[in-house]
């Protein structure tokens, strides 16, 4: 064992843990209340879960809330970046959800046509 | 995939033991079932902290905790939780100051305030793998000593840091491994001493359950510095689990090279073995157990030679705690600046306890040294639970001593306890209640150090067991004032003079109690009661004991239960002359010691006397007969409970008694103070009226202003229970507009005079009965709005809190941590203003004390202030008698005798003691009576009979059984307000009977083949306690 | 070597390094009361009783080395008094009745009370009326008169190299035992030496056939003994 390797183990396994230190850039929370559900939020959460592994996003994280009230627009999915207002898209797909991750994610780039709504973080 | 959420399962001892691997494994099911497997991670961890809530299940990214969890809880957390992303508020922590969830773990109270440095990893990795524990950032630490630094730097590094043995004597670290690294030889040894056997401490076998890694990298580390080869842990066989663990972790640090041969492929080897120890508590002592270690008799030796001369097999030997090598890494890692930031001057870094006892949060906690034991006890630990006081708290177990409550602002450090008499020892905290006898508690720590001795040195072995047997006297009631004296010979002789360190601290918990509850070692010598009701042979049974006129609770109620009302209420008047009243307005306190409340509540004693009471009363009942009179006399001044318990005893033992009352009416407060609706005044009439067919004459309209007079006249002695009537004022103005009064003035202007008058707002400064009572009173005189400020917290209000309820039902409000500072108008009052304040440090009452806030000023807008912040005796009268009067104008007497300075002249009631309860001020009249018997010639006896259980006639057995208590009629709130008529109602009879037998009868003792006659539960129920 | 100035009760003394004050207190005529001490065997301060103030702290002077410079009481009001109190313990844990002892006028234990003052023992007596084991041809061991100094133990230990003397359970029940506390007549370690008769203080470890006040015994047969050999 040397210390590189201690390091790349510490690495590996750290992007495992991430979920438990609670400093992730970005939060992607998919409403998976009853209508979110059938409207295909499972598939969507699915896709994030995947491509955020295979791109190997470490600050990363994706979580799921209940109900937002607005059945029409399901899947919705908030994504939240520190410093950044919160960008809440709407009528999700598995494909958009693997787009969200590339553009928005990664590149910054909000990806405009299915953004529902851009909400301060102070208003909340 | 990736990992959507972690699960944090706590698999610590205590969450184990109570079914965390059921709750695991159910949530493997249910993750299955919903096809959740790939995207939540369980993970085992060790422990979280709160065992109290245990298991514990804390769900990652959201840092939701969930307590209590029961596998039957696990489906409802995956698919609302983990599907729907509901959080499963049920299974939430609660605030204990406001009424709210808490859902992350970091915002709950317990976790704020600690620092966790030892237990970063502890409940939050999985302890069997060296993955997770290489993720947090493990063995860093090693890589970095052995590759970049000389031992030398090491060392420097550890001595820089300020860290010091947490195994309890707080040697410093650094200094003890410079000894270990200068000794000149080619093999040396580093141990770890996980013998963790203090009653009530589980640090060590926390860390080694759940953060195996980070003792066996410390241990390396060590082991490099000092140029050690072997390493052993020498942990106890009670530990499977952390032995486990460690095994497993030591096996995959070898597999990954961390142990073994060229550590990070330096000229660095070292390994660690496990010695499992047989649990002697000696062993915990450094050269007992490297005895043990090499496979002698575990017993201590004389040191010099020091094991970093000469240790394991006469090698210079290092041999530190497991806490102290859990901080290693993290100082190595950050630096030893980073270390020395945290703490005190002299103590530096954090500190783990192991938080017990009666304390809400029992568990460990890990806060920074300096923190102070106030903020360890209540915020960190919740405070005492079921509304019992804070006595003291132990701390370093049978080495350690008690810090009672004044002391609660003592920032914790190594020498800010050792000044108090404790230590802060390996970081066992035992929090104690009102309910802790600390006599039994130093008698249950010698019971333990004596027969953990290792039987060499003499003072140990055989001191001890005198201490044991001195101990076990006192709390048998048999024991001599002199024995205090050789109690404290012996604990010093021991002390001083014993080989080792067990011997050296073992009297602590002796001297410590000593120090601070030597009265408590009095009472039980002198007056052979155990006030706190532990020392079962010291009473009848808990409600007795906690009686102040020590009225034989399970006898009348034993008679209850059997229907006879009549006889119950002779047993009563035998100690207690005034069961109509005490039926009503007593603080019952056997109540709060009744051992009901262990299966569900205390049994209604209040409420059952009072159904005797009425009962007497209606039937004309007039208790035991007095004796024939003696032809002596002897005088009362006052006719308040103490006058009047005084009187009565006196007559029954054939004495002419007259009570001389200043006042039109007799009853002394319970007349001018106490509202008719919480005591109606032909209840109180009955109970005088009994007292004068008794034999008792009450001379009305006759104040007393020489007591020397009074004893010319004729009487052999005086008992002067003049009260405390006087009230105490504040500061609010000069000259006070009108409108301000005093709640003794205007409690009395209602019932004395019936003159009180009230405008629509009324505010009243208070937080005792009187407060709440002049507030009620207030309400039911017609006043709108009726305020109580408060300057400090409202649960530390010393009303009753049954009294304080009934007056929120009843619409007066309670504006607390609000302190009035002045009154604003010119003629009459406008209004009054108010300092808002915050809670300070704690002071002597272990409250907090109120400091203003940096809130603005309020203006309360009323046209009448009531100040109800006290009242004080004059001591006049005594004065006057040439007896010296103390403080508060409070007569100093012999607690048992209640006899003044002067001979002949007795005192008691609220006249010694300031404001107190009826139920005290009848016990201390009793008391008096007896002492006035011998005084005049008589032997102070008045029950003659030995006490006799009473036998009931019903299946008790059918009582122990979970039933609620019975809880009376009451009047609605609404319909309270509109009168004085009493608030309260009563028990049919029937519902007294039944009440009656929920009674355990702990009076019940042992018979003398060893069967307890008493009910299986009641046995239990006392167990517990005793 | 350089000899040490070292102060005990106020007088100074030279030294040789090395030496525990007891030994240096002996030399120049200075007794300490002792009892688990024997010259020729190992030290252990189990007894207590050779405490010497030192700086205001109380250490054995048995195990104690002599440093430059020490100032040291061996007679101060404290230390007699922990002393007495200390035999006084020792004396209620055991069936100590002169008057019906082998050892009486000869034991180390009746010396010390005289030399120490002890009037009275102000606690109860109490000992565990263990059975006499007389299984032995020659010798017994009454265990109410043992003081458990250890002294039969090491020197079983240390000079015969038997091993058969040793100790079992702990606190106020601990005890000497033969072998794996097999009756001392069966004990087959043992060579019958009679080494810890002679180093016994009390009347614990006697010869059969020795009547009240007969027992005289010799332990300072072991310095004589442990002398002549050269010790390795």
């Amino acid at each position: 064992m040397k210390l590189e390797e201690l390091r790349k183990i510490r690495e590996r396994v750290q992007n495992d843990l991430r979920l438990r230190g609670g400093a992730a850039r970005v939060k992607i929370v998919v409403g998976m209340g009853t209508s979110g559900i059938a409207a295909g939020a499972r598939e969507v959460l699915s896709a994030f879960l995947d491509e955020i592994e295979k791109r190997k996003l470490t600050d990363v994280i994706v979580t799921q809330s209940g109900e937002k009230g607005l059945a029409s627009k399901e899947p919705i999915v908030e994504v939240i970046e520190r410093d950044h207002p919160k960008v809440v898209y709407g009528g999700m797909t598995a494909e958009k959800a693997r787009r969200v991750v590339v553009e928005h994610v990664i590149h910054g780039t909000v990806v405009e046509g299915d953004v529902l709504a851009i909400v301060d973080a102070e208003k909340e | 995939m990736a990992g959507r959420l972690d699960v944090l399962v706590c698999s610590g001892g205590a969450c184990m033991s109570s079914h965390s691997l059921e709750v695991k494994e159910e949530l493997v099911r249910q993750l299955e079932a919903h096809h959740l497997a790939d995207e939540v991670r369980i993970v085992e961890t060790g422990c979280m902290g709160p065992c109290q809530y245990g298991p514990l299940v804390l769900v990652y990214p959201e840092g939701v905790l969930y307590k209590n969890v029961a596998a039957a809880d696990v489906a409802e957390i995956v698919s609302e939780h983990f599907l729907k992303g509901r959080v499963v508020e049920r299974l939430l922590f609660r605030s204990e100051t406001a009424d709210r969830i808490i859902q992350e773990r970091r915002s709950i109270p317990f976790f704020e305030k600690q620092m966790k440095i030892v237990l970063a990893n502890c409940g939050a990795i999985n302890p069997e793998s060296i993955e997770e524990y290489i993720g947090a950032g493990g063995y860093e630490a090693l890589g970095k000593a052995v590759t970049t630094m000389t031992p030398e730097g090491v060392v420097a590094e550890m001595k820089a840091s300020g860290l010091r043995g947490r195994g309890g004597a707080g040697f410093p670290t650094g200094t003890k491994w410079d000894f270990v690294r200068r000794e000149k030889s080619p093999k040396k040894v580093v141990v770890c001493n996980a013998d963790e056997g203090d009653p009530g401490a589980f640090m060590d076998r926390a860390v080694l359950e759940g953060d195996p890694h980070t003792v066996i990298e410390g241990m390396a580390i060590a082991a490099y510095a000092v140029g050690a080869q072997h390493g052993y842990v020498y942990v106890r066989a009670e530990y499977p689990l952390a032995i486990k663990r460690l095994r497993s972790a030591l096996e995959a640090a070898r597999k990954l090279g961390f142990l073994g041969d060229r550590i990070f492929e330096t000229a660095f080897s070292f390994d660690i073995e496990i010695r499992v120890g047989a649990g002697a508590f000696v062993c915990g002592e450094e050269t007992a157990l490297i005895a043990s270690l090499e496979g002698r008799r575990g017993v201590p030796r004389i040191r010099p030679p020091y094991p970093s001369t000469s240790g394991m097999w006469q090698l210079p030997t290092l041999l530190n705690n497991v806490e102290t090598y859990a901080n290693v890494r993290h100082i190595v890692a950050r630096g030893s600046a980073w270390f020395a930031s945290i703490g005190t001057e002299q103590s530096k870094g954090t500190k783990v306890f192991a938080l017990s006892g009666n304390v809400r949060n029992t568990g460990l906690v890990e806060v920074p040294m300096g923190t102070t034991i106030g903020e360890l006890i209540y915020d960190i630990g919740g405070g005492v639970p079921n509304g019992k006081r804070l006595k003291a708290i132990q701390t370093g177990g049978p080495s350690g001593g008690c810090i009672p409550v004044p002391y609660l602002n003592t920032p914790i450090s190594y020498e800010t306890l050792k000044e108090l008499g404790a230590i802060v020892g390996s970081g066992g905290v035992i929090v104690l209640d009102e309910d802790t006898c600390m006599v039994n508690l130093a008698r249950y720590f010698v019971e333990f150090t004596a027969s953990e001795s290792c039987g060499q040195c003499v003072p140990c072995r055989s001191g001890l067991v005198r201490m044991l047997d001195i101990l076990d006297r006192i709390t048998r009631g048999e024991g001599a004032m002199d024995d205090l004296a050789l109690l404290e010979e012996l604990a010093n002789t021991i002390k001083r003079s014993s080989l080792c360190g067990l011997g050296q601290t073992a009297p602590n918990p002796v001297l410590s109690t000593l120090q601070y509850f030597r009265d408590e070692y009095e009472e039980h010598i002198r007056h052979k009661t155990c006030p706190a009701a532990v020392c079962a042979a010291l009473f009848v049974a808990p409600c007795e004991a906690s009686c102040p006129a020590h009225v034989d609770v399970p006898a009348y109620v034993a008679h209850l239960s059997n229907g006879d009302f009549a006889k119950a209420f002779d047993i009563h008047m035998k100690t207690n002359p005034l069961p109509g009243i005490c039926g009503r307005v007593c603080y019952a306190f056997c109540e709060t010691k009744c051992q009901r409340a262990q299966i569900e509540e205390p049994v209604a004693i209040r409420d059952l006397k009072r159904s005797m009471a009425d009962y007497a009363m209606e039937h004309k009942l007039a208790g035991p007969k007095p004796r024939a009179r003696n032809g002596q006399r002897v005088a009362v001044v006052g006719s308040g409970p103490a006058g009047l318990s005084c009187g009565y005893f006196l007559a029954q033992l054939g004495y002419e008694t007259v009570l001389f009352e200043a006042l039109p009416i007799a009853g002394g407060t319970m007349a001018t103070g106490i509202p008719t609706y919480r005591l109606p005044r032909d209840i109180l009439k009955a109970d005088i009226d009994r007292i004068v067919r008794a034999g008792v004459e009450i001379k009305l309209l006759s104040p007393v202003e020489d007591l020397d007079e009074l004893l010319a006249d004729g009487y052999g002695a005086v008992f002067v229970a003049t009260g405390a009537m006087k009230a105490q004022t504040l500061a609010l103005g000069d000259p006070l507009p009108r409108g301000v009064v005093t709640g003794v003035d205007f409690l009395k202007g209602i019932h004395v005079d019936g003159t009180s008058e009230v405008g629509a707002e009324v505010v009243v400064i208070g937080g005792g009965n009187s407060a709440i009572d002049s507030a009620r009173a207030a309400r039911r005189l017609g006043a709108k709005h009726v305020t109580i400020a408060y300057r400090r917290a409202k649960a530390d209000m010393p009303a009753s809190p049954e009294e304080i309820a009934e007056a929120i039902e009843e619409g007066v409000e309670i504006l607390d941590m609000t302190s009035p500072t002045g009154v604003v108008g010119g003629g009459r009052v406008e209004g009054l203003r108010c300092a808002r304040m915050a809670a300070g440090p704690f002071d002597a009452s272990g409250r907090r004390r109120p400091v203003e806030s940096d809130q603005a000023e309020i203006v309360l807008p009323t046209s009448m202030v009531i100040v109800a912040v006290g009242q004080e005796a004059t001591g006049e009268l005594l004065r006057g008698a040439g007896i010296e009067v103390a403080k508060g104008g409070l007569v100093p007497v012999d607690p048992v005798t209640m006899s003044t300075s002067r001979p002949g002249i007795f005192a008691g009631g609220d006249a010694t003691s300031g404001p107190a309860t009826v139920v005290e001020a009848i016990g201390a009249g009793r008391r008096a009576a007896i002492a006035i018997d011998r005084f005049l010639g008589g032997n102070g006896i008045l029950e003659p009979e030995e006490r006799v259980e009473v036998a009931t006639d019903y299946d008790e057995d059918a009582y122990t059984q979970e039933r609620a208590r019975a809880v009376p009629p009451m009047a609605a709130a609404g319909t309270r307000i509109r009168s004085f008529a009493e608030v309260r109602g009563r028990f049919a009879k029937e519902q007294a009977i039944e009440e009656a037998r929920r009674c355990l009868h702990c009076d019940r003792k042992q018979t003398e083949d060893g069967v307890c006659c008493g009910s299986s539960a009641g046995e239990a129920a006392g167990a517990t306690t005793r | 070597m350089d000899k040490l100035r070292v102060k005990i009760d106020g007088r100074t003394i030279l030294a040789a390094p090395g030496k525990t004050i007891l030994e240096v207190a002996a030399e120049n005529g200075i007794h300490i009361p002792t009892l688990c001490h024997l010259d020729g065997l190992r030290d252990v301060g189990a007894c207590r009783l050779c405490i010497v103030d030192l700086y205001g702290q109380l250490v054995t002077s048995c195990t104690t080395k002599v440093a430059d410079g020490m100032e040291i009481g061996t007679q101060t009001e404290t230390v007699r008094a922990y002393r007495r109190t200390i035999l006084e313990l020792l004396f209620a844990e055991g069936n100590h009745v002169c008057s019906f002892c082998v050892s009486n006028g000869g034991c180390e234990l009746q010396d010390l009370a005289c030399e120490l003052d002890m009037h009275s023992v102000r606690v109860p007596y109490t000992y565990r009326r263990e059975r006499v084991d007389a299984t032995h041809p020659r010798f017994l061991i009454d265990r109410d008169r043992c003081v458990l100094c250890g002294r039969c133990v090491r020197v079983c230990q240390e000079v015969e190299g038997a091993h058969t003397w040793g100790f079992a359970e702990r606190g106020a029940t601990a005890r000497v035992i033969t072998d794996l506390a097999v009756p001392w007549g069966t004990a087959e370690s043992c060579t019958s030496c009679g080494k810890c008769v002679e180093v016994c203080p009390t009347g614990a470890i006697a010869r059969k056939g020795a009547s009240n006040a007969e027992m005289r015994k010799h332990p300072d047969l072991v310095a004589e003994l442990t002398e002549r050999r050269a010790r390795g």
